[in-house]
């Protein structure tokens, strides 16, 4: 059972990873492609991390 | 961004004794007894020697690059992939040690004195100190650093001094304690304690000039280990031998010694307000430069938008370990390891490909070239005057 | 609905920060060097859809003056809306001049001109001598009155309406006569205002006891006296596009950075509001960050103060109706000085402000400190000291913060009441409601002796901050640093510390680091910072003001020093 506290942190995670990924598509129509390429990675591991620490120290 | 902020050197050297200090809080005279036993000091004096040398070398090397960074020279050694491939290395570098820091002062503070709180609630006051601080920028850290790190220092000699009563001189006894391999080969991995000295390598475009360069450098490795010579001392001599390796707070653990009258007693608990204020400062830092960092490896054009990204990622990466020694585990098996090649071997490096391949003080392409508030013909208020007036 | 799906797209889109130029004080530019960062154009044009009315800083309504006067009088009546205008008087009369008797009228307003000063300066001579056998060669009927009627010391010409209606408006008279195409506007000022008094907020035992009253020109007089240099400019500024509150702005021309005049000049006229009350209303349209606890410039009440700010190379700004002097740039340091620190000898200069330090630590930090201890770091206290602590405390069955938060607010509210209830009873009221509220809820046991005591204490520390306004700042602060000590005890006062430093040395005021000099390091200029050195030290100005002339008196200031004759031969040598 997920509890209430794990749910608020998860939804601050998403809401930082939009930021982060409209940061990326922002920086893609600027024409840094690499750069907007390694921002996503950044969003991306904002959302991936947590599960995987959660399973890891379940 | 660059080209706005000047800092003078005081500032600059702050930053880099406290991030080098910072080490003094958690278990770096325990660390020192625990390899070289009575001989810790010695191991320091060592290491600090070898600092030096590195230090000197690589200042010579840089003296023909004026306000640049690393990523700079990497990008005049091998263009657009070493700077990638060095920023990559040195933001790696980054997240590591202020995901360890993070980790380390969360436990140690729970130690001292909230115990019954999740870890997750502790790192949670030092992230938000530390995704604050960076958000509102360098300038601000480094200002902030100026005057508190002075107090931190004050701090830390008020209790290595407070403590003389309880000094033992036949603690040092064995004075080679572990013997040569302990001293000098141990000790040379403990470079890495002067690991921190890589921001000096990343602060050229926001000091005035090149001698600064220099001075800060210097004045910061002399100040460094002056602080963690006395603290090591301090510790070894007040403690014997098999007690030194019992605990992990050893600066703390001095503090509760002191015992002078019936009110002036138990002030380790003002050790917590140093001990906080020490870490919040070093994690802002660590922030701070891994956003930029990244910035500038990937010319991005804002690095606050990377702010709350890198500190949860910290964060979670701090919540990995299980308990305060495998975080302690890990420290020992890569930081010291390998963390003094980031810093000492790896600007060797990109300098010599630099010299090799580029004319000296050319900018990349893509720098913002700034001279740092020079431009108009006036000193902004408060900052360092030509001539070298400001220390 | 929208505007939450706004705020809410906000958070989580990126979006590119509108590029914000900020000032930065920079060394020696003078006046229209192109260098300077900031424009040095006046207001901003008004883009007000309805009637422009114009401020006297921009060209307005340009309506001239005709040469008939009856079409002069028509449009004064409908400016000034005569006759629903009660107290808008005009007086008819013709002025004698050679054997020509021409028509004329004056206008002004009832109860803000100086009768006397009318009848016998305007309307005597122009009735009665202008009758006199005056030689002149002057045919010009203009110049004529000017130069030999009106005996007034402070004539001005206006060819366009505004400027007679701006006169008129601020105690002025205006003079308006036939076949001429400007009118004459004198200064008559004589509306009722406050005398010189004691200030009320910055009182001290040694030093000046005069105030600043509502009045410009009893201000600018205040400090003219005390600074009489010619190179003390005083500039007006008229702030309001209706209200056209005269202000001035103080400078010495050949100390003060010409970009922090020009800098304090373009904030103030670009000020587009209708009604400017207060000096304070004024200091929240031109400070830096409005959101910051601490202000951003001195707001004083002591011509003294003011006189000296500016001799270190500052500004100030008057706003006529306030008491209140502003000056400019300021930083954290200057906020817990007071005028007597340096009126008193040195080592009660700086007793009084290690007292005042003291004061504002106990004001911030002591009930988050109480907080701090008792719940997390009981180890920190004396056995006998805990054991009577915790004795107060067995009965009140509240937990310390919830104790601290209503005794805070109740004091707060005390606090608030004192200032509202009349005269006599105020103070009154404030002893008998903490004497009873206190002991009250003590015997109740709602909360434990000696946090009336940290309540009380935390009262008078920030009483004994003279700033009240950086006071208010630590009230608000206060509040922050209790949650922070009852949700992690030091740590959450250190991280309490770290924000609250961190935002100062971070902000500006007027383009000068709030903590100069200490952070960035300025090179010299710390003999008045924390602790005063002896004024004969303290030789050179504060740095972080960039002023053109950095030596405030020689090395050697006291000429007496070593010489038989007493220096009088040299300056100060």
């Amino acid at each position: 059972m997920i509890s209430l506290t794990r749910i608020l942190v998860y939804l601050v995670l998403i809401g930082i990873s939009f930021y982060t990924a409209s940061y990326g598509i922002w920086t893609w129509n600027m024409k840094n492609r690499l750069g907007a390429a390694m921002v996503f990675l950044v969003a991306l591991a904002v959302l991936i991390l947590p599960l995987f620490a959660f399973y890891v120290r379940r | 961004m660059e080209g706005d902020i000047v800092f003078g050197s005081w500032e600059a050297i702050a930053l880099i004794v406290n991030t080098i200090c910072a080490r003094i809080f958690l278990n770096f005279p325990r660390s020192m007894a625990e390899d070289a036993g009575t001989a810790g000091w010695l191991e320091t004096v060592y290491f600090t020697i070898i600092a030096f040398l590195f230090f000197w070398l690589i200042s010579r090397l840089y003296a023909r690059f004026n306000r640049q960074d690393l990523l700079d020279i990497a990008e005049l050694g091998g263009g657009g992939i070493l700077r990638v491939a060095s920023g990559l290395i040195i933001l790696g570098v980054l997240l590591f040690i202020g995901t360890i820091i993070l980790r380390e002062y969360s436990e140690n503070m729970m130690i001292i004195a909230l115990s019954d709180s999740p870890i997750s609630f502790v790192m949670g006051f030092f992230a938000v100190a530390m995704a604050v601080a960076a958000y509102l920028g360098l300038e601000g850290i480094v200002r902030s650093h100026a005057i508190v790190v002075p107090q931190i220092m004050l701090a830390l000699l008020f209790i290595l001094v407070a403590v003389v009563p309880y000094y033992q001189p036949t603690n040092l006894l064995p004075v080679l304690g572990g013997g040569g391999y302990s001293i000098l080969g141990k000790g040379f991995f403990r470079l890495s304690t002067y690991s921190p000295l890589v921001y000096l390598f990343l602060l050229p475009p926001f000091i005035k000039d090149q001698k600064s360069f220099k001075t800060v450098g210097y004045a910061a490795l002399g100040i460094s280990a002056f602080l963690l010579l006395a603290s090591v001392l301090a510790y070894l001599l007040v403690y014997p031998y098999p007690t030194q390796l019992e605990y992990f707070l050893p600066v703390f653990q001095l503090a509760r010694l002191i015992n002078y009258g019936r009110i002036f007693q138990r002030v380790e608990s003002l050790f917590v307000i140093t001990f906080a204020a020490s870490a919040m400062h070093y994690l802002s830092a660590i922030l701070f430069f891994a956003a930029h960092i990244f910035k500038k490896t990937f010319k991005l054009t804002h690095h606050r938008p990377l702010i709350l990204p890198f500190t949860a990622i910290m964060f979670t990466l701090g919540l990995l370990p299980n308990n305060l020694m495998a975080v302690i585990d890990l420290e020992k098996k890569v930081s010291v390891r390998f963390l003094w090649g980031t810093t000492f071997v790896l600007p060797i490096i990109l300098l010599l490909l630099a010299i090799i391949r580029a004319a000296p003080g050319s900018a990349p392409a893509g720098r913002v070239s700034g001279t740092g508030g020079a431009s108009g013909g006036g000193r902004p208020a408060g900052a360092p005057k030509r001539g070298g007036q400001d220390q | 609905m929208s505007g939450f799906f706004d705020t809410l797209k906000g958070w989580l889109l990126f979006t590119e920060p509108a590029p914000r130029e900020q000032f930065i004080l920079r060394e020696n530019e003078n006046e229209g060097d192109g260098s300077l960062k900031n424009s040095q154009e006046g207001a901003p044009k008004n883009k007000r859809r309805r009637r422009q009315k114009g401020n006297g800083n921009d060209a307005g309504t340009a309506q001239p003056i005709g040469r008939r006067l009856a079409d002069n009088l028509n449009a004064v009546k409908i400016r000034f809306n005569v006759p629903t205008n009660s107290d808008v008087m005009i007086r008819e009369f013709d002025i004698v001049v050679g054997k020509k008797a021409i028509a004329a009228f004056m206008i002004y307003y009832d109860g803000m001109v100086d009768r006397k000063v009318v009848n016998d300066d305007i309307l005597l001579p122009l009735m009665l001598l202008s009758n006199l056998d005056v030689k002149s060669d002057e045919a010009r009927v203009p110049v004529y009155i000017r130069s030999h009627l009106l005996t007034h010391n402070q004539i001005k010409e206006a060819s366009e309406l505004d400027q007679v209606v701006g006169e008129i408006n601020f105690g002025g008279v205006g003079i308006f006569v036939d076949g001429m195409d400007s009118a004459f506007t004198a200064d008559v000022k004589g509306f009722e205002h406050r005398s010189v008094e004691r200030p009320n907020t910055e009182m001290v035992i040694r030093g000046p006891q005069e105030g600043f009253t509502e009045t410009i020109r009893v201000n600018t007089s205040l400090i003219r006296k005390r600074l009489k240099d010619e190179d003390l400019i005083v500039e007006d500024v008229l702030v309001g596009l209706r209200s056209k509150t005269p202000c001035a702005m103080l400078y010495i021309r050949d100390i003060v950075n010409d970009s922090l005049v020009a800098e304090v000049r373009r904030r103030l006229k670009s000020i587009q509001a209708d009604y400017i009350h207060d000096s304070g209303e004024i200091e929240q349209y031109i400070e830096d960050s409005t959101f910051l606890a601490s202000p951003h410039m001195v707001a004083t009440e002591r011509p003294d103060r003011v006189a000296a700010m500016l001799t270190e190379g500052r500004v100030a700004v008057i706003v006529h109706g306030s008491p209140f002097a502003l000056v400019m740039p300021t930083t954290a340091f200057e906020l817990v000085q007071s005028p007597e620190d340096h009126y008193v000898r040195v080592p009660s200069a700086n007793l009084l402000r290690a007292v005042r330090l003291l004061a504002m630590t106990v004001a911030l930090l002591l009930p988050g400190l109480y907080i701090a201890i008792t719940n997390f770091h009981q180890g920190m206290l004396p056995t006998g000291l805990l054991l009577s602590i915790e004795a107060a405390r067995e009965k009140v069955p509240f937990p310390s913060i919830v104790e601290i938060l209503i005794m805070e607010i109740s004091f707060e509210l005390i606090r608030e009441a004192g200032i509202r209830i009349p005269g006599t009873i105020g103070p009154t009221l404030g002893i008998i409601g903490a004497l009873i509220l206190g002991q009250a809820a003590v015997a109740a046991s709602i909360v434990s002796p000696i946090l009336i005591i940290v309540v009380a204490a935390t009262g008078i520390g920030s009483f004994a901050i003279p700033s009240f306004a950086y006071a208010y700042s630590f009230r608000i602060l206060r509040f922050g640093y209790i949650i922070l000590g009852a949700l992690a005890g030091f740590l959450g006062i250190s991280l309490g510390l770290f924000l609250h430093g961190l935002t100062l040395v971070t902000s500006k005021s007027f383009g000068v680091p709030f903590m100069a000099p200490f952070a960035p390091r300025t090179a010299g200029g710390l003999g008045d910072v924390v602790f005063k050195e002896p004024i004969w030290k303290q030789e050179r100005r504060p740095d972080y003001l960039n002023p053109k002339d950095e030596v405030r008196q020689p090395k050697i200031s006291r000429g007496w020093i070593g010489r038989q004759n007493g220096g009088e031969d040299q300056n100060g040598g």
